[in-house]
């Protein structure tokens, strides 16, 4: 069976970690916007698999 | 081409007869189907034997001395299996079902590509034949059922976005050229998860890996909490050990990077919530900084979207993602979970099936 989606916990942690790091000034940033990177590469391979798979 | 069928089941006296029928009855030819009993101790045995009177292309194996759980009573049967009498097999689990067209699907692409290793097929949950009859153990049953019935569909959902070079050919319903599966040596043992480490080494062999996911295919899920995480904690652990064992490579390395990725966001939120714990007053100030809201927003949405690979999706289903409560505080115990896997992984501790 899979073993899952990916270690990156893409939604519950993505809502966790983007709110709790919005109670914070600065430093957290950076860590934000390598998940968002993450977030939008998944999205983008998505729509390119949907795209793809279609025409199976 | 021909195709031959291993089912290998351990106590599937409820689901073995509709596991046998979705494979005879598959608009593709199936030569062969050798369904492995792995130390049965219920009717398993007895339902395929009914069903082998009426069909000679089915068969029964009792494996009664196998130590070797699943790929030991797959790789039984595969190396009873010549090059000259089958091309492709599939493998699949004894509590799943199959969509009629399912090997047609797959088919195509060991037609199409010479190069095809394996395919895979969606994962879809099964509707439990019957509830618990006491309410707490039916309303337990009844949100596990639904919970994972998301979860599934995020799988589908990252299948499909991976499908040219998928991560796993996921044991429930697999559909290999044989000749790769001789290659790589059938199935490692001693694995916790042992399709993992069967995709990776077909991928390192040179072979390609797909998913259809006009390939549908559906299974049971464990339905006590009990169950359930016994199954999250030995598929973690497998997925580490699997990794530790393939080290870095061109297939192992975004996986890697998650984990260690994973890893920083813990750390991150463990800080986070010391410094709320510790120092709460002014911590609680929202700072509505846009790129972490940006976070939020499109995890939050992305989830949303998912949705669309949840089958049979109902009412519930869109509630529970849509109030996130239930997904986050699962998404909160599984990265306890995964720590411990990493303490387990590292220090070398022994893990049951």
């Amino acid at each position: 069976m899979p073993y899952g989606e990916t270690a990156l916990p893409s939604t519950g942690g993505g809502i966790l970690f983007g709110g709790l790091a919005g109670m914070f000034y600065g430093w957290n940033i950076a860590l934000c916007v390598i998940i968002l990177g993450f977030l939008f590469f998944g999205i983008w391979r998505l729509y390119r698999g949907q795209k793809e798979t279609k025409e199976l | 081409m021909k195709v031959f069928a291993i089912v290998p089941a351990h106590n599937e006296e409820d689901y073995i007869e509709e596991n046998v029928y979705s494979l005879l009855m598959q608009t593709y030819p199936v030569e062969k189907v050798v369904v492995v009993a792995d130390n049965c101790d219920d009717n398993t045995v007895e339902r395929v034997r009914k069903i082998e009177e009426k069909f000679s292309q089915v068969c029964c194996i009792e494996s009664l001395d196998n130590m070797h759980k699943k790929a030991g009573a797959i790789n039984g049967v595969l190396d009873l299996i010549e090059e000259e009498e089958c091309d492709v097999v599939i493998i699949m689990d004894g509590d799943s079902v199959l969509s009629m067209d399912l090997l047609e699907k797959a088919m195509d692409f060991f037609w199409e590509d010479s190069d095809i290793g394996g395919v895979c097929s969606t994962a879809y949950t099964r509707k439990p034949k019957r509830w618990p009859l006491s309410l707490v153990r039916r309303m337990e049953a009844k949100f596990l059922w639904r919970i994972q019935k998301l979860e599934y569909g995020g799988f589908d959902a990252e299948r499909t976005a991976t499908w040219q070079s998928v991560t796993i050919l996921h044991g429930l319903c697999g559909v290999y050229r044989l000749k790769a599966l001789k290659e790589v040596g059938g199935y490692a043992l001693g694995h916790l998860i042992e399709d993992y480490d069967l995709t990776l080494c077909i991928k390192e062999a040179g072979w390609k890996t797909k998913f259809n996911p006009k390939m549908k295919a559906w299974t049971e899920v464990p339905l006590t909490f009990r169950a359930f995480f016994r199954q999250r904690l030995r598929w973690m652990r497998g997925g580490v050990d699997t990794l530790l064992d393939h080290g870095f490579n061109r297939f192992t390395a975004e996986d890697i990077i998650h984990h260690f990725l994973f890893v920083l966001l813990f750390l991150a939120i463990i800080g986070f919530t010391s410094i709320l714990v510790f120092q709460g007053g002014w911590a609680f100030r929202f700072n509505p900084h846009p790129i972490p809201i940006a976070v939020m927003i499109v995890g939050y949405f992305s989830g949303i979207y998912k949705l669309k690979y949840v089958e049979m999706r109902d009412f519930w289903d869109i509630i529970i993602r849509a109030t996130i409560i239930p997904e986050l505080l699962l998404a909160i115990i599984f990265m306890g979970v995964r720590i411990y896997v990493y303490y387990l992984a590292l220090f070398g501790r022994p893990q049951e099936w």
